[in-house]
């Protein structure tokens, strides 16, 4: 170990080492002169005597160095310092190449820190890939993810055997009073093995017991996030109560940071069957437990080990055929037995992210791939200039092996530079990503680590081998006599892999902008879709309302959420208020109705989604949702029994006719709720997202305690944010204002894994443009250097400077036109890979292909542009004179 | 060129421990051991420099000596060579390692 560093220490004095050993050896001679000199020689005899005596230094000093360094190590160490030399030499081709690569591998490394982070670093929990969701569901009604009941859940408990355990829980918001501040926060009730099946201990105290569970203790775990904000991250916090809607809980334990179930809004935990004292209707709950129908919990399970999820899923498949059999149901509600089984990873982080990361990983090994074949190419135009010195060297006697070496060492040198260089832009480009609080899961995760740097490593070394083997071959092919030759060049081979290289290079360009193309195009047209309403300068406010329960409540709320909109209308600049329960829904809606004097139903069995919702007499104005026909709600209808429809409700249940005036009520045909008179008919809102398509949907003049406030603005909505804050708490003081943001960014939520997938790919694409332009670029230029006498001979005998440019932009485009249809045609069998990312575009839209092969020619045509002018500014007594 | 550069009438190993030996007394420059290994010997070992210079690299490579510049006898700048612990140590085992082949080869001579 020791005599390792002292070899690297050699390295790095080896100049002052050869000296010291130098004036060594030269005292030694001196001493030795004067011992001669002694003895009788004249001065010059004894110089020249104790000179031959000491041998060759040269010699010596090569002895020397094998003895530090090895000669292996040697050989390659003078390889690395001549590589240095040549490469300070020839900066601007050393800047371009190490530029071109550590472009690549940023990209790349960048990319893979990204999928590390989302993809492979282990979630949180102990084996976490044996954990698996159990939702239920029914495909042909296009539900998924629903919760089951626990008499459901204990079933499946008992008798699948694949699945060692399972644990059930139910997130619900509530308000933390009691502090400083109060705040909503998302808790869950979960059953006590949660815990240990994720496999997660406590960071202090601990998790509540199945006997804790089963006595119904008010028991509560925080979140490392709840407990440091609440109570600083103090152990006293242990015992202390946390008050939740009124409710004491004691506090036994606080979860490690990053512990996180099953998402990070969650931040306290507490047993199951505390749940009737969440909600507002105790008779609910209690039934809960024994009722089918009530399905209320959603479940995660631990595969047994050896156990693949395909069986899981089989055996669940059964036991749902059986529950069937066994406790049919004629609810419209309920969704049924079948089951869906999600690996963890999958539900954290969806499918269509896992494709598009792949995905894009693939692109920026095809930028890689570009930058390679790039600097191969510059390898090979430089290696035709260096084509004497090479056949020097092998003509003095080196060997191919020993050129090859020589040049493999200097791509070395250069894939080195370029790593470090990568690596150094990478750690700036994760610091940017990590900080961008774009919502997608995990991504804030991201981060420089062990992985990253040997995949950063790995695909450096790669690269250096792959751009610098064909040249170095082609290169090396010993021909000293040729290459001595005056005016040498280097052969048709290697012209032809110059100009293979260049029509790779634009193919792969022809499929990353075909894939970019895609989907910026399905970006584009989801930003066009049509929301039904107005969403500029509307601001929204989600406005919790901590109003006691007493017989008066609903009305004392409506009234306050009534008097709210007033006060905020007349602040200056805003032009109207109104509210609505959730004015982004992604809930798959459970109502089902039953239209007067129809036998029709409309509910899910029918393949009828309905969605409904409460909204103030404001709301629809304030949103820009236009009136179809009939009226809008008064401020007196609170609870009234009439709603404002939709128009894709109006055509789904009353066909032609006009619904006002006409009733439905909720629930199948023999249910007994009161019939609800239609008034109004409007616009459909895209309320669920931009992707899906309308729902019917039906409105009551009613409120909840939390409502989106939304406000419509004549300026930046942003600017009016602290004086509706104030408007707020000055009517009701202990409202908690939840979330403040305009409708377009939530709308830019909504596309945010669009924009981060469109964006990327076409940041890859554009890179791997600008790489195949100086791609052409470089090779048009080294032909028209090369042809320079010929071009001159042409001119002299006659050819116009228009021939000469047009000969030469016209050769110059037969590479990318080439690469273009090759391209083409990889990207027909390519695209399909993201068809699940488009939106309304066929993977293979014409209008795209064409779109980008005409930016990559227009591209290549300004790439050909100069080298072609330069062609036609050949002076023919110059290039001829050269001879 | 061979990697070892001993004088051809050497044991293989035995210039090291002879100059590792000359080191014992005190500090020397490389003049030094060589005209002290030669008056030891009693003329017998002409030491090369070509042999000592990389004979010295390869025991400063294994940190048996260690070298530093000073004035010389007469007032010259030297490169002078000393013992470090590792070495000594080194010395002890070589000097026995040496003793035993010796002694060997003297048996074998005696005998046969």
């Amino acid at each position: 170990m020791l005599k390792l560093l002292r070899r690297v220490s050699y390295l790095l004095r080896q100049r002052r080492v050869e000296r010291d050993l130098a004036q060594e050896v030269e005292f030694h001679r001196t001493l030795h002169a004067e011992q001669l000199q002694r003895n009788g020689l004249n001065a010059e005899s004894a110089r020249r005597e104790s000179a031959r005596v000491m041998g060759n230094m040269a010699l010596a000093r090569e002895d020397a160095r094998h003895i530090w360094l090895g000669r292996a190590l040697d050989t390659i160490w003078q390889d690395v310092r001549y590589a240095a030399r040549s490469l300070r030499r020839n900066k601007f081709f050393a800047a371009v190449a190490v530029l071109t690569l550590g472009l690549g591998v940023a990209a790349n490394a960048t990319m893979f820190s990204v999928i590390n982070a989302i993809l492979l670093r282990p979630l949180p929990y102990s084996d976490p890939d044996r954990l698996v969701f159990i939702w239920v569901a029914d495909p042909a009604r296009n539900i998924h993810e629903g919760a089951t009941s626990f008499l459901t859940l204990t079933d499946w408990r008992q008798e699948n055997k694949s699945i060692t355990d399972l644990a059930f829980w139910q997130a619900r918001a509530g308000n933390i009073t009691g502090g400083v501040e109060p705040e909503r926060v998302v808790g869950a009730l979960a059953s006590a093995n949660l815990f240990p099946l994720l496999g997660v201990p406590p960071l202090v105290g601990r998790t509540f017991t199945a006997d804790e569970e089963r006595k119904r203790e008010a028991v509560v775990v925080l979140s490392h996030r709840l407990w440091q904000r609440r109570f600083g991250g103090a152990t006293s916090a242990l015992g202390q109560t946390l008050e939740v809607d009124g409710r004491q809980l004691q506090i036994i334990g606080v979860m490690p940071q990053g512990f996180q179930f099953p998402t990070r809004d969650v931040q306290h935990w507490e047993p199951a069957t505390l749940m009737s004292a969440w909600s507002s209707k105790p008779p609910v709950a209690e039934r809960s437990w024994g009722n089918r129908q009530a399905e209320l919990w959603r479940v995660v399970g631990r595969l047994a080990a050896g156990v693949e999820i395909r069986d899981a899923q089989a055996q669940m498949d059964a036991i749902g055929q059986r529950l069937a059999r066994s406790y049919p149901s004629t609810d419209p509600d309920f969704i049924g037995y079948q089951t869906e089984l999600v690996p963890l990873l999958q539900q954290v982080t969806g499918r269509n992210l896992q494709i598009a990361l792949w995905t894009l990983l693939g692109a920026v090994g095809m930028v890689l791939l570009i930058a390679c074949a790039n600097v191969s190419n510059l390898l090979l135009a430089r290696g035709a200039s260096r084509l004497r010195e090479l056949s020097v060297r092998a003509a003095l006697g080196a060997g191919r092996g020993r050129l090859i070496q020589q040049l493999l060492i200097e791509n070395g040198v250069i894939a080195c530079a370029a790593g470090i260089a990568g690596s150094l832009a990478a750690v700036a480009a994760v610091r940017t990503i990590a900080v961008s609080a774009t919502p997608i899961p995990r991504l804030d995760e991201v981060r420089i680590d062990t992985p990253v740097l040997l995949f950063t490593i790995s695909v450096s070394v790669l690269s250096g081998l792959l751009f610098g083997i064909l040249p170095a071959w082609k290169l090396s092919v010993g021909r000293p006599v040729e290459g001595l030759k005056e005016g040498a060049t280097d052969g048709r081979a290697a012209s032809r892999a110059r100009a293979a290289l260049v029509v790779a290079e634009c193919a792969l360009t022809i499929t990353l902008l075909a894939g970019a193309g895609l989907l910026m195009r399905s970006l584009l047209l989801v930003r066009s879709v049509n929301a039904g309403f107005d969403a500029a300068n509307v601001l929204v406010a989600r406005i919790h309302l901590p109003i006691p329960v007493s017989p008066e409540w609903r009305r004392k709320e409506w009234d306050t959420f009534a008097e709210l909109a007033s006060r905020l209308e007349a602040l200056p600049g805003v032009r109207g208020a109104g509210a609505i329960t959730n004015l982004m829904t992604f809930e798959y809606p459970e109502e089902a109705i039953t239209v007067e004097g129809r036998p029709s139903v409309g509910d899910r069995a029918n393949n009828v989604l309905i969605n409904t919702a409460d909204v103030t007499p404001g709301f629809f104005r304030a949103m820009g949702v236009p009136l179809v026909s009939g009226r809008f709600f008064t401020d007196q209808e609170q609870n009234a029994r009439i709603a404002i429809v939709n128009e894709s409700f109006a055509r789904r249940f009353f066909g032609g006719e006009n619904p006002v005036g006409k009733r439905f009520k909720e629930g199948g045909p023999e249910a007994k709720d009161a019939w609800i008179t239609v008034v109004g008919v409007v616009g459909d809102m895209r309320r669920h997202g931009l992707e899906a398509s309308p729902m019917p949907e039906f409105f009551f003049p009613s409120t909840e305690p939390t409502m989106d406030v939304v406000m419509r603005m004549n300026t930046d909505p942003r600017s009016l944010g602290s004086s509706v804050r104030d408007t707020i708490k000055s009517i009701y003081t202990s409202a908690i204002v939840l979330q403040m943001q305009t409708v377009d960014e939530m709308f830019g939520d909504l596309t945010a894994q669009r924009r981060f997938q469109a964006w990327l790919m076409s940041a890859f694409a554009g890179v791997a443009l600008l790489l195949s332009a100086v791609g052409i670029f470089g090779l048009v230029h080294f032909t028209v250097s090369q042809r320079q006498r010929e071009f001159g001979l042409r001119i002299a005998l006659g050819a116009t400077r228009q021939d000469m440019f047009r000969h030469v932009v016209g050769r110059g485009l037969r590479l990318p036109a080439l690469g273009a249809a090759f391209g083409l045609i990889a990207a027909v069998a390519v695209t399909r890979v993201i068809d699940h990312l488009l939106f309304q575009v066929s993977p293979t839209d014409p209008l795209t292909f064409a779109g980008v092969a005409a930016l990559l020619m227009s591209v290549a045509v300004i790439a050909c542009w100069i080298p072609a002018r330069r062609a036609t500014r050949v002076d023919p007594l110059t290039a001829l004179r050269c001879e | 060129m061979g990697l070892t550069n001993q004088p051809p009438d050497l044991l293989p190993g035995t210039l090291d421990l002879l100059i590792l030996r000359t080191l014992v007394a005190g500090e020397l420059h490389g003049y030094g051991i060589a005209e002290r290994l030669k008056v030891l010997s009693q003329e017998v070992l002409q030491v090369g420099e070509s042999s000592l210079y990389p004979a010295l690299q390869r025991l400063l490579l294994n940190g048996w000596v260690k070298a530093e510049w000073g004035a010389s006898e007469n007032n010259r700048r030297a490169r002078f060579y000393t013992l470090t612990a590792a070495g000594k140590k080194r010395l002890a085992a070589e000097r026995a390692e040496f003793e035993r082949l010796v002694g060997a080869i003297q048996r074998v001579l005696q005998m046969a």
